[in-house]
């Protein structure tokens, strides 16, 4: 199998604000992300999570290490990766086809393509009757999913997630969630799915790495052997579902303990 | 087609349209209160024994609307005020919206201008018209250049203001999709400015026709101002009632435009699309 996405000791720093100090914002970080793999960073609040999107996404420069995409060392932005976040960034200016259409008008594809493209991802998000929508006519679940499209129209190899659920209302969190993972399972794109809520990252990923607070480094990692990760919601009734999620709730808990 | 049924949901923030018969009744009471006005004005001043080169009744100030017509040229004045604060509002709001931008892009230049860009906002604009007309004489430029300079600036400062409240994550989102500089100013500030663009312009509407009357005030020899001037001269008070009133009438038709533009431009936020 291909390597997606790879850091290799990965640290980033920054200067502090006031005091002249430096934040260590993650420390020595080592992963990869296979072609085609679904998996999830979980950890608390202010544990560099973003940071590492940035950086994936060339946004960013580490201040140490290497981050690589399919190989290539990442030193700016780079087509082959798109992200989302919890806003879902739509352009209150442009109808649904126009935000969809957005990522692909950096680049140089023909007028025939781009509408192939829009008309591909709104097929797939379900959205074909609200293409000539505006932003604000669309409820928040429609509006992420236009989002994920929007990030899937400039085929990217990997697309990052940062807690594209974490600002909807529990039953859209959850039919959304089951809506992106028949969606970026039908897409065959490899995902990195940053969040903080264990039974999301379970539910919905192949691998699970756990990161500790500041300065963020992997503390645990743990393969989600349940079948159907296309379909969250019948994952989380699996009989070994809890047991999984005790096991990263632990470590999760364990870390906050030694914060405190 | 459950996901569907469950995640859509009508259009958000959709107020329920106010009835007819309640707008009615805001009508009837807009109406009443300028029935009620123009009575005591009519009305009022004789009882108290004013005389009509302090306060000329309405009736008298709409009789002296021929007269200033055939004697004073009324239509070429109202023309030449009104093509002086459309000019002077176009130029400034064009000078005002490019140096907005370009500060806006610039972080640099902006923070070395502000302070000189401050003063400038303070300094009353108004008293650069007789040096406008020590410049350039007695004839319609100065009044131009004095609306342009009042109109300048509320626009300058929202487009600045709108530059540097953008979103940052629609910028780092337009970066990762590897567009160019030029690319996200086109396709994510400039739009994203226009609702601030169209506050600006709003405000400079009604900013323009004081240029205009300044302008005309201190050294015209055309226009609504002059007439004020000049009706002051003659002690003709409905002169200058009747003057400012149709200056009023013009501050309004241009604000009037400026919306319409506004509530076009802007048709996609949901504030607009109810209203």
């Amino acid at each position: 199998m291909a390597t997606e996405l790879e850091f290799r000791a990965v640290t980033r720093k920054f200067a502090a604000h006031g005091k002249g100090g430096v934040v260590t914002a993650i420390e020595g970080l080592n992963f990869s992300v296979e072609k085609g793999e679904f998996v999830a960073v979980l950890g608390p609040s202010g544990c560099g999570k973003s940071t590492l999107l940035g950086l994936a996404a060339g946004l960013d420069q580490p201040t140490s290490g290497q981050v690589l995409v399919e190989g290539q060392k990442v030193r700016g932005p780079n087509p082959r990766v798109a992200f989302m976040l919890q806003k879902d960034l739509l352009l209150p200016w442009r109808n649904l086809a126009g935000n969809i259409a957005f990522g692909l008008e950096a680049g140089n594809l023909p007028a025939t393509e781009k509408q192939v493209r829009v008309q591909r991802e709104l097929q797939r998000a379900r959205l074909t009757d609200f293409a000539a929508a505006w932003p604000h006519q669309l409820s928040g679940g429609m509006r992420q999913r236009a989002a994920l499209a929007r990030t899937l129209a400039v085929d990217p190899g990997i697309i990052l997630l940062d807690e594209p659920f974490s600002a909807l209302d529990a039953q859209t969190k959850l039919t959304l969630r089951r809506s992106f993972a028949a969606t970026i399972a039908e897409a065959g794109v490899t995902a990195l799915l940053i969040t903080h809520d264990v039974s999301e990252a379970i539910a919905m990923a192949d691998r699970v790495l756990v990161m500790s607070p500041r300065p963020g480094r992997i503390i645990e990692t743990l393969e989600i052997d349940l079948p159907h990760r296309e379909d969250p919601l019948a994952r989380s009734r699996h009989p070994r579902f809890g047991s999984l999620f005790d096991h990263l709730f632990e470590h999760l808990q364990h870390d906050d303990e030694l914060v405190a | 087609m459950s996901l569907e049924a469950i995640e859509h949901t009508e259009p958000t923030s959709s107020a329920p349209p106010r009835r007819e018969s309640a707008r009615m009744q805001d009508a009837v009471a807009i109406i009443a209160v300028a029935v009620l006005f123009v009575t005591a004005w009519q009305f009022l001043p004789p009882l108290f024994g004013i005389p009509r080169y302090i306060i000329p009744t309405f009736s008298q100030c709409m009789v002296e609307i021929p007269v200033m017509i055939a004697q004073d040229a009324l239509f070429a004045q109202i023309i030449s005020s009104a093509w002086a604060a459309l000019a002077g509002f176009v130029l400034g709001s064009l000078f005002g919206a490019a140096c907005g931008y370009g500060l806006g892009l610039s972080p640099l230049f902006e923070r070395v201008l502000a302070p000189y860009l401050l003063a400038l906002q303070i300094a009353p604009k108004v008293a650069f018209a007789p040096l406008f007309i020590m410049w350039f004489g007695y004839n319609d430029l100065p009044k131009v250049l004095v609306t342009a300079l009042i109109v300048f600036f509320p626009i300058l400062v929202n487009v600045l203001q709108s530059m540097k409240t953008v979103d940052p994550d629609l910028v780092r989102l337009a970066r990762a999709f590897s567009m160019r500089r030029a690319q996200i100013f086109w396709k994510v500030e400039f739009p994203a400015s226009m609702p601030s663009l169209t506050a600006g312009l709003r405000i400079g509407a009604t900013l323009a026709v004081i240029g205009v009357t300044v302008g005309e005030l201190v050294g015209g020899n055309s226009g609504l101002g002059y007439l004020i001037t000049y009706g002051e001269g003659q002690a003709d008070t409905a002169m200058v009632f009747d003057a400012i009133i149709l200056l009023t009438l013009l501050g309004i038709a241009l604000y009037g435009a400026v919306a319409a533009l506004e509530r076009r431009i802007l048709h996609y936020l949901p504030r607009i699309a109810h209203s």
